[in-house]
Parts: C-alpha cells; structure tokens; sequence
C-alpha cells in the first residue's frame, strides 16, 4: 500500500506505470467480481423468485376462498375460477377439484382438526422456493403438451417435519439438486408454468404431498 | 503523457473507495447502544425469528434458528451458529411501511450481518421489542454478539443487554474460547469453553469451566479429531457417612453409567465406606467378554471375578490388606469400568481411580498445550 509520504513525492515515468497497472488490475478484479454476482444471480434469484411465488400464493388463496364460499364447491368451473393460478386441465386443478371435494374440519370431542385442504394452504404458506430443477419431464399423453418448470420448495414447519425430511425412505437424502436439474426424491417441489412473467401452478410432487399429508397426521398424533 | 495522467488521477481517486469496503468490514461492538439506529441500510425480513424455525439454508439444507446465535448442542464441541448458513434472500420482502415486518436485518458492504432487530405490533405500531448486534474478527468469524431487549418504561435506559456471548479467537481465526454469557461482565464470570490447539493448530483438547478457575471436564482429541477420553471432576454420588464429597477428577466411563460412580483416591482403597456395618462385601472385576452396557449380566456371579471380600463389613467400612488394595487398585487402572465395591450382596458401586490432583491441573489447563498434558 501506498502510504501520504509516497504520494508527496514526485513520481517517475516507471512509478506511473507501476500505479497504472495496480489500478487496472483493481478495477478488472472489481468487474470480474461484479461478473460473478450478477452471472449468479441469473442461474437463480431466490430474493426474485420468491417475491413471485408470494404474489402467485396471494392469489391462489383468494382463488380458493371464492371457491370455498362458492354454493357447490364440489362442482364449481375450476379452470375458470382458477384461470390467474392454476394451469387449465392440469394436475394441479384435479388436485384442487379433490380438496374442495374434501371434508373440512371436524371436532372430536374439544379438539378442533383442520381439514386436508387448510394443511395444504399451511404448507405453501410455510414455504419458499429453494431452486430450480428445469422443465418438468412429464411421460402422461394429457399433460405432455404443458411446459411445467419444477420449482423446489423448502418447507419450514418449526422443527416439526424434521422426521418426514430424515426419513431415508423418502428422501436418498434430502439435498438440493444443482441449478436446473431434475430428481426425484431429494427435495419437495411444485411445478409452475412460467409464462410472460406470470407463475401458475400444474402440479404439486409426490414429495410436497406426502409432506402434506404428513403435516396433517401431526394434528391426530 | 496528459491524457492517462488525467485517467490514473480518477483511478488513484477511486482506489481508496475500491479498498474502503474491505477496511470497513467490521461491524462495530457488539456491546453497544441498542437505542442508537444502525446507519446501514435496513432489510425487512418476513420471518418471525420468535419460536422455533427452520430457514432456508445457502445450498438448500435446512438451518434450525435459536435463540441464542450459537449454540452449543448437546454433545457437540463447537457452537453451531446458524444467522450465516440462512439464504436471507429467499425471506426478504418490499420495505412497504403499510405492512411492517417482524424483522429487520443490517449488513456491512462485506455482506456481514451486524444487526437483527425483531419488532412487536403494538396498537398498529411496530415497536422494537428486542435484537442482536454482532461483531466479527480480522478473520471475518463472528466474535462476539449481545442480545437486546426492551426494558420497562421505568428504566432510564430503553434497551438492556439480556446475554452477552463471545468468541474468542486466535490470529487464524480459530475458536479459543467460548463464553456463552456474560462476555466481559466481571461479576457474572460465566460458564465458558475453552478449545486448546497444539503448534499446528490442531484441537487437541476441549476444556469446560462452571466459571474461571473451575474445569469440570476436559474432552480429549485424537490425531483425527475424534473424542477420545474424557476427564471430569465431580462430587461423587456414593452418599454413605465417611464417604469424601470433595469432588475428585476421574476418567469418565466410557459407557454412559446408570450405576453410581464413587472415584477413589489409592489410600481410600484400605477402608471403603459402608452404609450399614456387618454386611458381606466384595470387590470384584467383570470378565471383559461382558460389554460394559449390560448391567443385567454384570450382576451375575459368574461374570465376576472376586478382588477382595469380607464376611462382615466393620463400622469403619470394609478393610482391605495391603494386598487386595494393589489387586484392586491395578484392576481399577486395566479395567476402567469394571471394578465394582459391593458394599452388600444388593447393592454395589464402580470404583473409579482418581486423578491426582496435579495432574488434573496440569489437564484442565487451557494454557498446556502439551500432547501428553492428561497422560498418566
């Protein structure tokens, strides 16, 4: 480093350059950091992509509140009321027409349960989107036409679920899979169509439901 | 030579900008006044950190929050501090003054969080209930945090400070010692952890003080780092009259004991304390084919091989000669965790050799770096 007296004096030909050089090479490594983050940030913007999913999460619940107070839940136009959130024709509005089939909550003597569709809105709730895992490779002749992104959920659940995430015969274990790949039990996830900015769900993983359904024996244990 | 001397005046110019976010990494003490705002920019933060969670982790693993910013968990040597593995990102939310949120979070140009504030919705206002401030080393590793609460409207001052942990490290950046509260507080000396490393900077050795002055255990490490033996000094749990409860150092069993533990001194050996005289008594050794967790078979006669006995226990204990004292005494050094004192047939203590206590001193001294400092 360069100390005050340094500067006082006067600088040769050589000096310059020498100042020159460190300078430049300040700067390069400055860009070349700057490059790094910014490259970063585009394989995966979790601070972005989860201001997404909360907005999409907004929406599918007023979605779903106007279905639940709909007069027949059970034969209601799910694609349509749905439009703004869930992929018409998908799994994800099967699901949907399953939960609002499904029965509420029920009371056993004083304890009050929470039907299986409040558990799922629980879990979204409790969750925010830990990575991508590329378009979702679907094999079913009906839904081979959607283009489904599989968006990795981490669920938090205060310490309660750790025994579902331990469990080595769900997950071969529980890892995030690298930026834009694909596997199966590793992480719970969601796929999410991603069209012109707009996130709609198409699918919810067998690992996300089970998890569900897991959060939901928790209230009769 | 006009034209790049311009150029090299801005570079030279914005060269100290370029190396100022390095020399103000330092977040500042973390023994501070609470009440005073932080001057770095606040990010609001969606989750609550009251009550137990589980954030999201850098890779994607899952990062149990506390309370505490370290933690020693049980049975670990080293806290987990969890505020630096969380991807804050993935929580963090508009700054909409509309919809507050629970928590803020202040970092340095470094990226290093110096600052958690956790707010309470009070009658539509967020009132700073409690938080943290953190400070870090030249190494970068946190070193020190002080938590925060609000204090009641009487107190003159808004926020007092509820623990003060601290880290301390040497010039590498690796942990000496940690004081989990009541960092720099003389008159509350707290219970502390101190890690001893050899000349190459290998933890050797985890020693833990009740306060300064008083180890009560001192964990050994391997070449590999492992846990090896343990040493603790503790009042022995044999309550009979003429037993000493001064507290004696003793290689801990190496199998967690449901049996009481009594850590004798070599002279104790020649009257071993009783609690009701003219009992039979016997001292005997398991066979080392019996594994150390099976009290059941360890109760069987015919896994014992019998040291020493009497036909009747005497007021002043059971008297040993000289000769079933050394029988005793050296099956106690082989056979760690094998030597039982029945005091009558029902009922029986493990007798444990104890530590002299110079060597103990020498053993729970964070200053011994010595390989061989409990070795005897």
């Amino acid at each position: 480093m360069h100390t005050h007296s340094d500067m006082n004096m006067p600088l040769s030909a050589a000096g310059f350059r020498r100042i020159w050089l460190l300078a430049t090479t300040v700067l390069f490594t400055v860009l070349i950091a700057l490059h790094a983050s910014t490259s970063h940030a585009q394989t995966f913007d979790r601070q972005q992509e989860n201001q997404r999913y909360q907005q999409w999460l907004e929406a599918f619940r007023q979605d779903f509140q106007t279905l639940r107070q709909s007069p027949d839940p059970a034969t209601a136009d799910v694609d349509a009321m749905f439009a703004n959130t869930l992929v018409p024709g998908s799994r994800a509005t099967q699901l949907v027409r399953e939960l609002a089939k499904a029965k509420g909550g029920s009371t056993s003597g004083e304890i009050h349960f929470v039907g299986i569709a409040r558990v799922f809105m629980a879990a979204l709730s409790d969750s925010v989107v830990a990575g991508d895992g590329g378009v979702y490779p679907d094999t079913h002749a009906t839904y081979k036409s959607q283009t489904l992104r599989v968006r990795y959920m981490h669920v938090d659940g205060g310490g309660r679920l750790e025994r579902y995430f331990n469990n080595p015969e769900v997950f071969t274990p529980y890892r995030l899979p690298d930026n834009g790949v694909y596997a199966r039990d590793a992480y719970p996830f969601l796929l999410f169509e991603d069209t012109q900015g707009k996130l709609r769900l198409g699918g919810v993983s067998k690992e996300f439901w089970d998890l569900v359904k897991f959060m939901d024996s928790l209230q009769y244990a | 030579m006009h034209k790049p001397t311009r150029v090299l005046r801005v570079a030279l110019a914005a060269a100290p900008l370029l190396f100022a976010s390095a020399a103000h990494a330092a977040c500042g003490p973390a023994d501070t006044d609470f009440s005073v705002a932080s001057a770095l920019p606040a990010v609001s933060i969606s989750v609550d950190l009251d009550g137990e969670r589980v954030l999201l982790g850098k890779r994607g693993e899952r990062v149990p929050t506390d309370a505490r910013l370290a933690v020693l968990d049980d049975g670990e040597l080293m806290p987990r501090m969890w505020v630096d593995k969380v991807d804050w990102s993935a929580y963090r939310v508009g700054n909409n003054p509309a919809r507050p949120t629970p928590t803020k979070l202040y970092f340095d140009p470094d990226g290093k969080l110096c600052r958690i504030e956790r707010y309470r919705s009070m009658r539509g206002e967020a009132v700073l209930e409690r938080g943290y401030t953190l400070s870090y080393g030249a190494s970068g590793a946190l070193t020190a945090y002080t938590e925060y609460s609000l204090s009641s409207a009487s107190n003159p001052k808004p926020y007092f400070a509820t623990r003060s942990a601290c880290l301390q490290r040497d010039a590498q950046g690796q942990l000496t010692t940690f004081i989990d509260d009541g960092c720099g507080d003389p008159k509350s000396a707290g219970a502390r952890r101190h890690f001893v490393r050899d000349d190459a900077g290998r933890l050797i050795r985890v020693i833990d003080l009740v306060s300064p002055g008083q180890p009560v255990s001192v964990q050994l490490l391997d070449a590999q780092g492992k846990p090896g033996p343990r040493y603790v000094r503790r009042a022995n749990n044999y309550f009979v009259p003429g037993a000493d409860t001064t507290p004696l150092a003793y290689a801990d069993p190496p199998v967690k004991q449901r049996e009481r533990l009594y850590p004798v001194e070599r002279q104790t050996l020649a009257a071993l304390p009783v609690e009701v005289a003219e009992n039979p008594w016997r001292v005997v050794r398991i066979k080392d084919d019996v594994p150390l967790d099976d009290d059941m078979m360890s109760w069987d006669p015919d896994t014992q091989i019998v040291l020493a006995e009497g036909a009747q226990s005497t007021p002043g204990g059971a008297i040993l000669t000289p000769a079933q004292q050394q029988a005793v005494w050296q099956a106690m050094g082989e056979h760690p965790g094998r030597v039982y004192f029945y005091a009558d047939p029902m009922s029986r203590v493990m007798l444990l050799p104890a530590m002299p206590a110079e060597k103990w001193k020498a053993c729970s001294d964070p200053a011994n770096t010595a390989a061989d400092a409990c070795a005897g």
